[in-house]
């Protein structure tokens, strides 16, 4: 099968890479079948890239990498749609939003994407309860090259854990 | 959009298996329980709606600039 991604030109794919998000996403309750795209130009990043017209992508990255304690529980009503029966199978990945200047861009802690990569089925959960952040700042403790155009929303001294 | 006035104890059926108590009535906020079954996900709007609106602003961001990759190979 064959469609067009938005990184990636004309993909070619077997039904077998297909992820199934039975919800779909929070905004985009239709898009249901996904491809995890991965290619090491654009590593630290991944996309999950939804399968069909027009094409539609959301940039990903490994939540350890933004912020190393990163943790959260799986609920009961999380981890059922998601088939999990062994922690082994599940990876999760947070939804990265690229801003201009790059420095302003930010990852969403309070709502990571689990794929059960046995299974082929993912979810974007929600951290109730979680002080996670919407847009973490991706770039947090790295020297801002770019200068500020707009006075910074974030304090400039994070504290050491990843909420706030 | 459909309007109920319910006092204290009174509930909603959405459906067949959502059901809607309130269970207090303040100056400034009502007290409400959701009794559903588990598939379904109950959020606070403000929540779901910060959520919504960070994933359609990822979505519209999806080229990913040199400059970023730059940044992360430390």
């Amino acid at each position: 099968m064959q469609f067009r991604s938005i990184n990636f030109g004309e993909l070619t794919y077997a039904p077998g890479d297909v992820i199934r998000f039975p919800e779909g996403l929070p905004g985009f309750p239709t898009l249901k079948e996904f491809l995890l795209l991965d290619s090491p130009e654009f590593q630290p990043f991944q996309y999950l890239q939804a399968v069909g017209d027009p094409p539609i992508a959301f940039p990903l990255i490994n939540p350890q990498l933004v912020c190393p304690e990163y943790r959260f529980a799986l609920s009961d009503e999380d981890a059922r749609p998601l088939e999990a029966e062994r922690p082994e199978d599940l990876m999760t990945f947070v939804i990265v939003t690229i801003t201009q200047p790059v420095a302003q861009a930010t990852a969403n802690l309070m709502a990571p994407l689990v794929i059960n990569s046995r299974r082929m089925v993912g979810r974007q959960i929600i951290l109730h309860g979680s002080d996670y952040p919407v847009q973490f700042p991706l770039l947090r403790g790295q020297p801002q090259e770019q200068p500020q155009e707009q006075p910074q929303e974030q304090p400039q001294e994070q504290p050491a854990a990843c909420e706030v | 959009m459909l309007v109920f006035t319910r006092k204290r104890e009174e509930r909603l059926m959405i459906g067949n298996d959502i059901e809607v108590v309130v269970l207090g009535i303040g100056r400034e906020s009502v007290k409400l329980g959701i009794r559903a079954p588990r598939r379904i996900a109950v959020h606070r709007w403000e929540v779901y709606e910060a959520i919504r609106a960070q994933n359609l602003a990822a979505s519209t961001s999806a080229a990913v600039p040199p400059e970023i990759l730059k940044k992360f190979s430390k």
